[in-house]
């Protein structure tokens, strides 16, 4: 006899369409595909993100007891922290330096690997090569002795004749040189601008070109346009990535000289883990946060301006 | 149907977040007095004979000091079969902002090695290691002076652990350099000498300077020069400045000129090597610096690296000094873990590492002059401390200074103190400037950190 529920399965025509346990067994393997996925989503990002929420209105400090303290860790920050702004600042110009710059550069790069040369393939690995060590510790520690005194760099300049030059101790290079370690890990953005440069349909350099258009009208008026879905991305990608910047300060300047180079994940990780302030560090976190989502949430709203998508960019 | 893959779903949420809540809740302690508690006895009473044991043990430091403590903990194993030791050692930088992720997250190896700069601040939040009085049947304490152990490790009722060695400061200089300048190096130095012989190295050679400071040098610096003039540490007990305008003043001024004489490099040139001590900068392993100041417990890993002679001389104190202001201080506590499971075995460990003639021999003076006096004369007996460590460390007691305090110890006192010796060092504020703004601001912290 068919109970109730097995009967609302059974179809017009008499036949069983599905059973309560087959619709399971059927679904059950999809679940546990994805539950790898979502046990890491629940333990490392959902977790921390609820409790880092939570901690921000107290003044944890790992070892201690907690108490809550409501708004003074904000009202803190913004009022009472002697060196807050100075990072923010130094975390906006960086954002300014090495957004644009690797954005430019991997787009150039792109430009020159797409052409037909022999050895392509060849190149474009070499090409993203820097992005695969770029992350690594052992690169920036490369880097401060590239750009130290008596580095690379400095040696190369002293063999055209230039006097040496204190990359990374002099507060108003400092940034700058640091800078150039992101731009110079342009990898990723270059990959994804290739593909998007391949997309372009030839006809419509072809058009151009009969219509007596030179190279350079042809990349206003047709490379960039057509690539500015890809230039969006991008653009969201690395100013987030830019503004969460942690290894190049740590381990390249320690955030000096003079806090030249002390940037917002250098700053909430001095808060949390020197000073033991890990309550008033997730309040920071939550207000570089909500700095993220608005210059998300800016470019989303400016993107219908400048963006062209053939299939008018629905998502 | 739905509602039971709900279920499903709903179960496995919750077993997630079960998962989640039990393993990464912080360590939270039904006490919060901040006072440490003493009644922090051992509890590992499990029986060890039997059962295999890993043990982890941390430290940091150089190489020498890294292979030392591996031998020794392989002989201890030879003699323990059922018990493994682990270490975990790295570099001194990172190495207590590593402690603390594992303290929060109950990770904390059984053995830890614990600086004295963090023995205020650990014991200040609950401090969550086993009180060493509780242990005197199990590590015999006898070589040990416990009244040294606790000026930076405790109180009269809780010791946080036994100090390794004894580290004092002093100036460590390149023979030859110093010879080739026409330079006297002797322990009557006072800080004029120090800028008359930076001098003299600019006059010869302005690609060489006398010396190189690290950035954590520098803070001692200028807390041994307060100390010099009035005898205070630089915060007092109740979080009051322990110095004034004038004193201050003095202290930045002398770093001014240090650089300006070239007596140490430019600011925009060292701060480059700020973080990594001479065995690690180029311009001293080639000979471009004379006198690297530091602590004695450095001198072998610095030593192993130097291919030139080295010798050492005591730190500077001037004739009318009110306090003497050398710093001397143990090399680090040995500590346990008050969530180990085997209490008993790592203080069985401890004990061997200290008072084990085979592992005193193995260990050496790896870290520094051991605190433990057994150790240290079956030491100089064999002649294994080298000269200079010995010397340095003597000559430092002969000008030990007074005891910093917890809230001089405090990190982000520390961290001020770097920022401002950075902008008198990079020229960017005069001394008076400098002064002024520095007791602004540290008087703020101090407010906030009462």
């Amino acid at each position: 006899m068919a109970t109730l529920k097995e009967e609302r399965y059974i179809g017009k025509n008499g036949t069983r369409l599905e059973t309560v346990r087959g619709r399971i067994s059927k679904l059950s393997p999809g679940y546990l595909y994805i539950l790898p996925w979502v046990i890491g989503f629940l333990l490392f990002q959902l977790y921390p993100f609820v409790t880092s929420f939570i901690y921000s209105f107290t003044d944890f400090s790992i070892l201690k007891p907690m108490s809550f303290v409501g708004l003074d860790n904000y009202k803190k920050m913004f009022t009472a922290d002697r060196l807050y702004w100075t990072s923010l600042k130094a975390t906006f110009k960086y954002v300014l330096i090495a957004v644009p710059g690797r954005l430019i550069f991997a787009l150039f790069i792109a430009m020159i690997l797409n052409m037909k040369l022999k050895c392509i393939n060849f190149f474009r690995t070499v090409y993203y090569l820097p992005s695969i060590l770029g992350g690594s510790v052992a690169i920036s520690i490369l880097w401060r002795f590239l750009f130290s005194r008596n580095g690379t760099v400095n040696v190369l300049l002293k063999a055209l004749g230039i006097p040496p030059v204190d990359w990374l101790g002099n507060p108003n290079l400092a940034l700058g040189t640091m800078g150039l370690l992101v731009i110079w890990q342009f990898g990723s953005s270059m990959v994804l601008f290739l593909a998007g440069l391949r997309n372009i349909p030839t006809e419509l350099y072809e058009a151009a070109r009969v219509d007596g258009a030179g190279s350079v009208k042809v990349f206003f008026k047709i490379t960039l346009p057509m690539l500015s879905p890809i230039i969006f991305f991008n653009l969201i990608m690395q100013t987030i990535n830019a503004f969460k910047e942690f290894n190049a300060p740590y381990l390249i300047t320690q955030g000096g000289p003079l806090n030249s180079t002390y940037l917002y994940g250098m700053m909430l990780y001095e808060n949390a883990f020197a000073f033991l302030k890990m309550g008033y560090a997730s309040a920071q976190s939550w207000v570089l946060f909500a700095i993220i989502m608005l210059f998300t949430a800016l470019a989303f709203k400016s993107s219908p301006y400048w963006t062209y998508y053939e299939d008018g960019g629905d998502f | 149907m739905k509602k039971r893959s709900r279920v499903i779903l709903g179960f496995l949420l919750v077993l997630v977040f079960s998962m989640v809540f039990a393993g990464c809740s912080p360590a939270s302690q039904p006490d919060s007095s901040s006072k440490p508690d003493t009644s922090k006895e051992v509890s590992g009473k499990e029986d060890v004979t039997q059962q295999t044991v890993t043990l982890r043990f941390s430290w940091w430091g150089a190489d020498t000091r890294h292979q030392a403590t591996l031998a020794a903990m392989e002989l201890y194993s030879q003699r323990n079969p059922n018990v493994k030791i682990e270490g975990e050692y790295g570099a001194f930088s990172t190495f207590y902002q590593k402690l603390l992720t594992q303290l929060a997250g109950r990770t904390a190896p059984d053995i830890i090695s614990v600086d004295y700069k963090w023995t205020h601040d650990l014991m200040k939040q609950g401090s969550p290691f086993v009180n060493m009085y509780t242990l005197t049947d199990k590590i015999d304490m006898n070589g040990f002076d416990l009244d040294f152990a606790k000026i930076y490790g405790g109180d009269d009722d809780y010791l946080i652990g036994l100090p390794a060695g004894v580290n004092g400061m002093g100036y460590l200089y390149n023979v030859e350099f110093l010879k080739e300048f026409g330079i006297e190096p002797n322990n009557e130095w006072d800080w004029e000498t120090v800028i008359e012989n930076g001098k003299k190295v600019q006059a010869a050679d302005p690609s060489k300077h006398l010396m190189y400071n690290i950035s954590e040098h520098w803070v001692y610096l200028l807390k041994t020069m307060l100390k010099q003039i009035n005898g205070n540490t630089i915060l007092n007990d109740d979080y009051s400045l322990g110095f004034s305008r004038d004193d201050i003043i003095q202290v930045f001024d002398y770093i001014r000129r240090l650089v300006e004489t070239g007596t140490v490099p430019p600011f925009e040139e060292g701060v480059l090597y700020e973080n990594v001590y001479a065995d690690q900068n180029p311009n001293w392993l080639n000979q471009n610096f004379g006198i690297f100041p530091t602590s004695s417990s450095l001198i072998p890993g610095i030593a192993a690296a130097s291919d030139f002679e080295l010798d050492v001389f005591r730190y500077p104190v001037p004739k009318d000094a009110v306090d003497p202001g050398i710093l001397v201080t143990p090399s680090m506590f040995i500590t346990i873990y008050e969530h180990s499971k085997y209490q008993d075995v790592a203080a069985d460990f401890i004990d061997f590492f200290f008072n084990d003639e085979e592992a005193i021999m193995i260990l050496k003076d790896t870290r520094g002059v051991p605190a433990n006096e057994k150790a240290k004369e079956m030491l100089v007996r064999e002649g294994i401390v080298p000269k200079q460590v010995s010397d340095m460390v003597s000559q430092s007691l002969t000008g030990a200074g007074i005891a910093e305090n917890g809230p001089s110890l405090n990190p982000e006192v520390i961290a001020l103190i770097k920022d401002y010796i950075q902008q008198v060092g990079y020229l960017k504020l005069t001394p008076e400037q400098a002064a002024d703004e520095f007791m602004k601001e540290l008087e703020a912290l101090a407010a906030s950190l009462k």
